[in-house]
């Protein structure tokens, strides 16, 4: 059935107006907070760029970005290591657990994200699990502080909660390599590891490329892991807007600040996009020379 | 040529990342069944006081109330829309429809925090009081790429011929929508509106910024944790992780009868 | 063209399959539906408010003066609990701390059944309520907690309305130090907030589990290095800084906060674990043995802790510490102004404000509402409380005026920020 030009703009107008409405409006109104200083929940005086210029130039603002990097930088990394080796194994893993994994993982997807958060208190904790049972073999006299309430515990937290979604997406894109080419590549005389770094690797490297930043985004966004497993050492961005906007109402510096990580997130993708066509974990730009 | 592997490296490296991954929630689930109150280890004994208490608190049932009205209200609407949109984006390929796609993705590129301050900035700009609708939006523009991707991926591989078919033995558009088209992708949307449903009694990050005076169950967890000790929060937080599953569970089954498994309709991804 | 019937493709279901999957869903959603409404059969369920249509949010701030539907004089008694109202049932929207409307009281449930209020209750977490109250859905909350530190800044702010001694009789009856405070009198017999709990901030520890802890500085002492947790808010840690140099928290200068206190406050950073997002997350903190001290410790942990049993200890610091006086207050665009004055009455009668202050381990403004207080509660407060509580105590401020000669809160959320993220 074919569908006419009138058709399809009607069936594609809820769609837009739920997007333009509430994702692209409130964005330009956030730009237009983010020019002016803020009061008392009200924005005061002429427009200006003051609240970018304060975080960028504020020190505070520096220690607020390096927790947050050294938060989300491994998170990233071990998400997205370890959604592909979840995901390898359910696509060119050859066993009958293929399919359990599969469900397994998108069970650990569904799973609620704060009883996560809740969990893993009670098992890095002082009386925790992980101590308790460190203890009763008698590997250590006092409990390990630095399990919870460190950066560590965060990014444990937030890999349990991300990893799963990284597994998805290269799920999807391993799906989409031809086990052909691999099998090529053997017959050819290349390794294992050879196969899976020369043509694997650079065949899903859209996906590897579009997961690490998207987690890395993820991640500096979350303002409910650091701050409940954290401790003292996790501020990082995302508490800071969520509290601008929640607690403090300067609506003007958390949005700031907002555009800022954005603007951060379109940097950071460059860099690693650049970064991987370098070391040719993408695929060739195909094109007539 | 077939031989027997030896265990290999990335089969322990999957067992490994599956226990790490469902460690946290065994520990949860095990602690809401804790008869002493202290959230330490050992493990005291086994005792259901806490499903008892929560169910008998007034907060607890009205937030669940609330998630379940959300929830509900939100797999209608990202169903709705998201369906309407697949269906325009399978038929028809067009500068309209590649525009839509990329506007349907952005709500999942984007942190949920940052769409929760833009709801307040609507909220504030347009008057609106957060509660139950402003929820229910926030939840249903982040449910909808997910439903789009469900959709997309089975109307493409729905057979269009079919349709031609009818049409060419003389069916009205109205009666191949209704006779064809419907109960062929009616499982998908039923999937995906259970998917949508799930996702949504969860939501935690944006629906701080909309609930205004009304509570969610993830909302009554974070109460709870800010106030004192109590493995309640285990019994709410194991009804939090059942909720979705049962969903879940139930959009599996539609999906294994939509034709398509739940391994293809993901594996289609981005396609 | 073969000659073969067709054959119903794959994945086309018969309506019959359609509905058994969509009936299980139904039956599925209504049976938890059913089971929630069992739950709730007991008390009236506060229905979801019905916000279809967009209401005006305050956007300018509302002068001082009442400008919520005022409560009709009527016929003499009135409502039982708001002499000025009708009536007083309804629905009532509370912002407030966990525990001030009495949950396990059970004089408290029974007020709150004879008024015939529905309470919506939100517990506070963080404590800037001026935002919270100028946010879009501020419109939604009848009546919020204000510390004693805050009442002039929200007033003048415009999100508290004026209650007069009509309203509520029993202000009549506050020790003078309280009654003719301009911390909460306006003018004579009208007062911007309801006064009704007080209690000290000090310090929580388990008692056997360390030593003695006796001040603020010893909490300094390299052994409590990152073993020590706090409450993750300004006007408290700069209070708790202030007392420690031995300042005064209600008159703190800017180079008295961003030099002594700043330091003494740098110098707790390293003993620092956890910024609690809550008072509650304190207690379980130091149950589960992550901290060993709670700095912004209350007496309240003292029955909460026996009830997790551990001995729960508090300590009023040497160097001397500063107080807290909650008190009511109610928006001026209430929606239920009656149902908040029922609780403004019932926080100061003392046959309600006696337990309820008890379970909180707080005390009240007037000696009838103290002497129905549990002795065992009582007795951890001075005999006199004018002269030896009010008096011995620190109160902190918050100055909202940047050309005052005091720090404003503003600068105060500046230095625990930087304290916060310091390296």
């Amino acid at each position: 059935m074919r569908i006419g030009r009138r058709l399809e703009a009607l069936l594609i107008s809820p769609l837009l107006v739920a997007m333009l409405g509430f994702i692209v409006f409130p964005v330009l109104v956030l730009f237009g907070y983010s020019l002016f200083a803020w009061l008392y929940v009200q924005p005061q005086g002429d427009p200006t760029l003051n609240n970018y210029i304060q975080v960028l130039t504020d020190p505070l603002y520096r220690t607020i970005a390096v927790n947050t990097l050294l938060i989300g930088i491994p998170t990233a990394a071990l998400s997205v290591a370890g959604g592909y080796v979840l995901a390898y194994y359910i696509v060119f893993g050859g066993s009958t657990w293929r399919g359990i994994v599969l469900v397994l993982v998108v069970t650990a997807l569904m799973a609620s994200f704060l009883v996560r958060i809740y969990a893993w208190r009670t098992l890095l904790g002082a009386t925790g699990v992980v101590n308790s049972i460190l203890a009763g073999l008698g590997l250590v006299d006092r409990p390990v502080e630095f399990f919870a309430f460190s950066k560590l515990a965060a990014v444990i937290a937030e890999v349990s909660v991300f990893l799963p979604l990284a597994a998805l997406t290269f799920f999807a894109a391993l799906s989409g390599v031809s086990p052909d080419l691999r099998g090529a590549a053997r017959d050819l005389g290349a390794s294992r590891l050879q196969a899976l770094r020369r043509i694997t690797i650079p065949l899903t490297g859209p996906a590897i490329l579009a997961s690490t930043a998207l987690i890395f985004f993820l991640s500096a966004g979350d303002f409910i892991t650091p701050v409940f497993v954290g401790g003292v050492e996790s501020v990082t961005v995302g508490i800071v807007i969520a509290n601008a906007f929640g607690v403090i109402g300067n609506f003007g510096m958390g949005a700031a600040l907002s555009f800022l990580v954005l603007l951060a997130f379109v940097l950071v993708y460059a860099g690693l996009r650049a970064g991987m066509r370098a070391g040719n974990f993408l695929p060739e730009r195909t094109g007539q020379p | 040529m077939t031989r027997r592997q030896p265990i290999s490296g990335l089969a322990i490296g999957t067992c490994l990342i599956l226990l790490f991954l469902f460690a946290p929630l065994a520990v949860a689930t095990l602690y809401a069944f804790n008869s002493s109150s202290s959230l330490s280890w050992p493990f005291a004994g086994f005792s259901t006081r806490w499903f008892e208490k929560i169910f008998t608190d007034q907060r607890f049932i009205s937030s669940l109330e609330t998630s379940f009205q959300a929830a509900i209200l939100t797999a209608i609407l990202a169903t709705a829309i998201g369906t309407f949109a697949a269906f325009a984006f399978s038929r028809v390929y067009s500068r309209l429809g590649s525009a839509g796609q990329a506007l349907g993705r952005l709500p999942v590129m984007l942190p949920p925090v940052f769409i929760g301050i833009g709801f307040i900035a609507f909220m504030r700009v347009t008057s609106w009081s957060p509660g139950l609708p402003t929820i229910v939006l926030g939840h249903t523009v982040v449910a909808i790429p997910w439903v789009i991707l469900v959709m997309l991926s089975r109307l493409r591989s729905f057979d269009v011929e079919l349709e031609f078919a009818a049409r060419d033995l003389g069916a009205g558009a109205w009666q191949t929508i209704r006779r064809i088209t419907i109960p062929t992708i009616a499982p998908a949307m039923l999937g995906a509106a259970l998917l949508a449903f799930s996702w949504s009694f969860d939501e935690t990050l944006i629906t701080t910024f909309t609930a205004g005076t009304e509570t969610t169950v993830p909302l009554y967890i974070l109460g709870k944790m800010r106030r004192l000790i109590d493995p309640s929060g285990n019994a709410v937080a194991t009804i939090l992780l059942l909720i979705p599953w049962i969903a879940f569970g139930l959009a599996a089954l539609a999906f294994r009868r939509s034709g398509t498994g739940l391994g293809a309709v993901l594996g289609q991804q981005g396609r | 063209m073969s000659n073969r019937p067709l054959q119903r493709p794959d994945g086309v279901i018969s309506r019959r399959h359609f509905l058994y999957i969509a009936g299980g869903t139904v039956a599925v959603t209504a049976g938890a539906s059913v089971l929630a409404a069992c739950g709730a059969s007991a008390t009236p369920t506060p229905t979801t408010a019905p916000t279809s249509s967009p209401t005006t949010a305050p956007t300018t701030a509302p002068t001082a003066a009442p400008t919520g539907a005022a409560p009709t004089p009527t016929a003499a008694g009135g409502a039982k609990w708001a002499p000025t109202c009708e009536t007083t049932e309804g629905k009532m929207a509370l912002y407030s701390w966990a525990g001030y409307e009495g949950p396990e009281v059970p004089e408290m449930q029974a007020f709150w059944k004879e008024a015939g209020i529905s309470l919506d209750f939100k517990e506070v977490s963080a404590v800037n309520m001026v935002t919270f109250m100028k946010a879009p859905g501020a419109e939604n909350w009848d009546a919020f907690t204000v510390n004693q530190g805050d009442n002039n800044y929200y007033n003048a702010q415009g999100i508290m309305s004026e209650i007069t001694i009509d309203e509520v009789p029993n202000l009549a009856k506050m020790y003078p130090l309280v009654k003719d405070n301009s911390i909460w009198k306006i003018r004579d017999g009208v007062y911007n907030a309801i006064p009704w709990t007080i209690g000290p901030l000090g310090i929580n520890y388990i008692k056997g589990k360390i030593e003695d802890i006796k001040s603020y500085n010893q909490v300094l002492d390299a052994k409590f290095r990152n073993r020590v947790g706090c409450f993750d808010d300004p006007l408290n840690m700069i209070s708790t800084g202030a007392c420690a140099v031995e300042l005064d928290p209600g008159k703190l200068t800017r180079d008295e906060l961003n030099g002594p206190v700043k330091d003494w406050l740098m110098k707790l950073k390293p003993q620092l674990k956890v910024l609690s997002p809550s008072l509650g997350d304190q207690l379980t903190l130091l149950v589960q043995g992550d901290v060993d001290i709670q700095l912004v410790g209350l007496l309240w942990n003292i029955p909460q802790g026996k009830e997790q049993g551990v001995d729960c200890v508090f300590v009023y610091p040497e160097e001397g510490t500063y107080g807290f006086v909650d008190s009511v207050a109610i928006t001026p665009w209430a929606p239920n102004r009656c149902a908040a004055l029922a609780y403004a009455n019932a926080v100061m009668t003392p046959q309600t404000a006696g337990p309820l202050n008890a379970s909180i381990m707080g005390i009240g403004p007037t000696d009838e509402i103290n002497a129905a207080v549990d002795p065992a509660v009582r007795d951890l407060y001075p005999k006199d409380i004018e002269k030896d509580f009010f008096g011995a105590m620190k109160w902190n401020v918050s100055y909202y005026d940047p050309a005052g000669p005091y720090a404003t809160i503003e600068e105060w959320n500046k230095v625990w920020n930087d304290v916060k993220t310091a390296g």
